[in-house]
């Protein structure tokens, strides 16, 4: 269970961290020294070029966007694990207990304002993922059953 | 300005980076544990892994991005959208079976998608 657990909680720790510091950045301020104009088609590529190096800099001053991105990665990892040992029938539905708490802790800590619609449409790809973990998950499997 | 080309890129990035993962697995049967450095010393030498890997990266930037214009409430359940990209798309490149239960889970993402997007 121990491979099931650590997902769901690094992936929504991943998240709140990664929020909740570009939240407490001013993005568009530093963006503005990286600002896209118009003008030749080359000198264009160069600027974008620029504003994506710059935004990628941002990672590297704000080593807490790196925490959460690396989060979010091992997470990703343990649900590999996760995948090589269950059957993927039993594990999609754990998928989404991220959202709920992704959605649910963002009204508690990020102070967002979630609306009912917010929640019913969680609630349709929660229905959504628990019948997609019903079908059959590859041919092989398909065969023997 | 209507950002939410944003959360439309990671969708599009993160799918291209899986489906690109799964080309790079394909025809590798993992049996044993100890197959497993045999599978990575295949993986590193293979160019869609790495293709794989830079999309997915770029996802990851772009997704940060995205979540300076975002709520996270809003961005994350957004993000559900690329179930039916990917399943679309593994049906197109690797020829996978999409069954009843597949089409109805896609269309109840669908909807939801619909209501987030509608409030």
């Amino acid at each position: 269970m121990l491979f099931i657990g650590l997902p769901v909680v690094l992936t929504t720790m991943g998240e709140f961290i990664l929020k909740s510091t570009i939240n407490s950045i001013d993005v568009s301020g530093w963006m503005t020294q990286f600002s896209v104009g118009m003008s030749t088609p080359f000198e264009l590529l160069n600027q974008i070029v620029d504003a994506i190096a710059g935004f990628t800099l941002l990672f590297f001053l704000n080593p807490l966007l790196l925490l959460a991105l690396g989060c979010i990665f091992v997470g990703g990892l343990f649900w590999l694990v996760a995948m090589s040992k269950f059957e993927l029938s039993f594990l999609y539905p754990f998928l989404s207990i991220n959202y709920v708490s992704i959605v649910i802790g963002s009204q508690l800590f990020l102070g967002e304002s979630v609306s009912l619609y917010r929640y019913i449409s969680v609630v349709f790809i929660i229905i959504g993922l628990i019948i997609l973990s019903r079908s059959p998950h590859s041919e092989r499997q398909k065969e023997v059953t | 300005m209507n950002m939410h080309y944003l959360l439309i890129a990671v969708v599009i990035t993160r799918t291209i980076g899986d489906l690109l993962f799964k080309l790079s697995v394909s025809n590798v049967t993992v049996s044993s544990t100890q197959d497993i450095p045999k599978m990575g010393g295949r993986l590193i030498k293979h160019p869609a892994f790495w293709t794989g890997l830079l999309f997915a990266v770029s996802s990851a930037i772009i997704w940060t991005y995205a979540l300076d214009h975002f709520d996270l409430s809003y961005a994350y359940p957004f993000l559900s959208i690329c179930f039916v990209t990917i399943i679309v798309g593994g049906k197109v490149f690797f020829d996978e079976h999409i069954g009843m239960y597949k089409l109805v889970g896609l269309l109840f993402i669908l909807v939801g998608s619909f209501f987030l997007v509608l409030g």
